[in-house]
């Protein structure tokens, strides 16, 4: 028996970095997990780069009071898809890029669980954004009643509507597929020895994300087939005048809308949770309580959704709970912010890039939770509610938060992708661009926010002008950072310094086991498992 | 170093596969919960 093992391995060694033949079978119809996780990858790029162009219109309208450069409804699509297309088609996608790559590499498992499906979670994407991005060519144009879909207002939009309720639909059934995959890998296939407890961060995060998903996202399949049938089946889920009621539409996609914030934000945890031992050269401060605090966030976001809509009028007892259930969120967010710090302590910290967007993540994810915390506040956000604050905020969470994170894991897990270092001069040059520019953009929304400026609009007070100016400024800055990343990495890809196994010094994990770059196959023979080598739960502080 | 049998893998991998099957059906539930329970509202208010 163990000869045959033994013959299995060996010709499992001779046939690990065989890669299908031709674009297409190697493309398209390919089921290996780096493969679609590198589609997946470049996709959210991609993407990012046309919601930052639509970004760049918004901020030139904003750049100045008073009609510039576009007309309002048109600004107002603008709005709608940046948000869906970041959202939906930018972090979403990396998210699960990075899941794919790394999941299996990280529990020792050949493949995702379903490789067939997970192929099928990838194409549905480009098609669901190629009808999403084809409205805006459309008579009537695009989508423009903002990435909520609040009836009636989304309602009124022509055609278009129908494109955007079928996009979701697809991009939900592609999320789905993708959570229903990764739940079945990681209860499944982990190597023997890879205990629950013992799994690294970024795994646990995503497993806990895609129970999240299994979630919410049928919530929003079901809210937006109420939208299409009230709009052309003659239903009366969300009108008034048919008996239905409009609000309900807002508890609903909250219901899904509050988990998604942390669909978003989780993995990003589980990132920066890998980066920050790594380069403080010790174990994580507090394991399973990381793993706790992620899950009771995950609990948490399914009772806090009305906070996204105290003005609509609800009851006191109503406002009161969702408030306190919001703050309560701020607990295990701050354990994990103690336990990144507690990290920190006393370690022989290195600031290498990778490190540098992990910590600026700390730091201005925390400035994101406070705003957050502030809006939770019932009497305080009725000031804030629809203003630029509220803009702020979630920029903070999602842009220094989320795309920080994924910044982060590029950057770190680069050398294991590719086999090729990045040059750490213009990687941090990338990191300090960056800082300055984001905080340029988004710092000064919170003061216009709190002076009264309401969001979604193209025209404002001249009151307005200085902050709205500087703000403009920042974001053409930060347009620039999306060409400063494919210039960094296509000359590491060219002509970078050749990546060793193990490029970190203080990297552990199953991922930094196999060569880089890692092989096409690994782990066709499940990895037998050594004290200390996951440097996870199984290292005692 | 140790192996693992290769129908050990097998074996893991029809259990994801149940394991899918069984997440699919839940998702499946709330999708079906959540719009028969908005339309009966709908028809009750």
């Amino acid at each position: 028996m163990a000869n045959t093992a033994a013959h299995a391995d060996d010709h499992a060694h001779d046939d690990h970095d065989h890669k299908p033949e031709g674009f297409l079978d190697r493309w398209l119809f390919t089921t290996n997990h780096k493969d679609i996780g590198t589609l997946y990858l470049i996709f959210a790029f991609t993407m990012a780069c046309i919601g930052a162009a639509m970004s760049v219109v918004i901020r030139a309208e904003l750049a100045a009071p008073g009609l510039q450069h576009v007309q309002p409804y048109f600004f107002n699509q603008m709005t709608t898809l940046h948000a869906l297309v970041m959202i939906f088609g930018a972090v979403m996608p990396a998210f699960v890029g990075l899941a794919n790559w790394m999941i299996p590499l990280q529990i020792g498992a050949p493949d995702m669980a379903l490789p067939r499906m997970n192929n099928w979670s990838f194409w549905i994407m480009p098609f669901a954004f190629l009808m999403l991005l084809g409205t805006l060519f459309m008579p009537g144009g695009g989508p423009a009643g903002g990435w909520t879909m609040y009836p009636p207002l989304a309602l009124q939009g022509g055609a278009s509507v129908a494109f955007m309720v079928f996009a979701v639909h697809m991009m939900g059934i592609s999320s789905i597929m993708g959570a229903i995959n990764i739940i079945a890998t990681i209860l499944n296939l982990r190597a023997p020895g890879v205990d629950l407890l013992k799994m690294p961060l970024f795994t646990w995060t995503w497993l806990i994300t895609a129970f999240l998903l299994i979630a919410v996202m049928p919530v929003l399949a079901g809210a937006v087939t109420m939208l299409l049938t009230d709009k052309f089946f003659g239903t009366s889920f969300f009108n008034a005048a048919g008996g239905g009621d409009p609000v309900m539409f807002q508890h609903i996609f909250w219901f899904f809308g509050h988990p998604e914030v942390y669909i978003m934000i989780l993995p990003a945890f589980g990132i920066v949770s890998e980066i920050i031992p790594t380069f403080s050269r010790k174990p994580l401060f507090g394991y399973q309580a990381m793993v706790y605090a992620v899950a009771s966030i995950a609990f948490l976001s399914f009772i806090v959704w009305a906070h996204h809509m105290f003005t609509v009028g609800m009851p006191l007892g109503g406002e009161l709970f969702f408030m306190y259930s919001t703050m309560l969120i701020a607990i295990p967010t701050g354990v994990k912010v103690f336990n990144w710090v507690s990290t920190m302590w006393k370690g022989s910290m290195t600031f290498e890039t990778p490190m540098l967007w992990a910590i600026g993540f700390v730091i201005l994810f925390t400035i994101g939770g406070f705003s957050g915390l502030m809006l939770a506040i019932v009497p305080a956000d009725f000031q804030y509610h629809d203003t630029y604050f509220v803009v702020a905020h979630f920029h903070y969470v999602l842009v220094t938060g989320a795309i920080f994170s994924i910044i982060a894991a590029i950057y770190y897990w680069w050398p294991k992708w590719t086999g090729r270092m990045v040059n750490e001069t213009w990687g941090k040059f990338h990191f300090w661009w960056t800082m300055v520019f984001v905080n340029l953009t988004f710092f000064p929304q919170h003061f216009l926010g709190l002076a009264g400026m309401p969001r979604r609009i193209p025209d404002y007070n001249v009151a307005f002008a200085d902050w709205n100016l500087v703000s403009s400024i920042g974001a053409f800055g930060m347009f620039l950072t999306p060409f400063m990343m494919i210039a960094i990495f296509a000359m590491s890809k060219k002509s970078g310094a050749i990546a060793p196994q193990r490029p970190w010094e203080g990297a552990h994990g199953l991922e930094w086991e196999v060569p880089s770059p890692a092989p096409h196959h690994t782990f066709t023979t499940p990895p037998v498992i050594k004290p200390g080598m996951l440097a996870h739960g199984d290292v005692s502080h | 170093m140790q192996h693992i049998p290769a129908n050990d893998l097998d074996r893991r991998r029809a259990a994801a596969r149940r394991t899918a099957w069984i997440v699919a059906g839940v998702a499946l539930a709330v999708f079906v919960l959540f719009f028969v329970q908005t339309f009966l509202g709908a028809h009750h208010s």
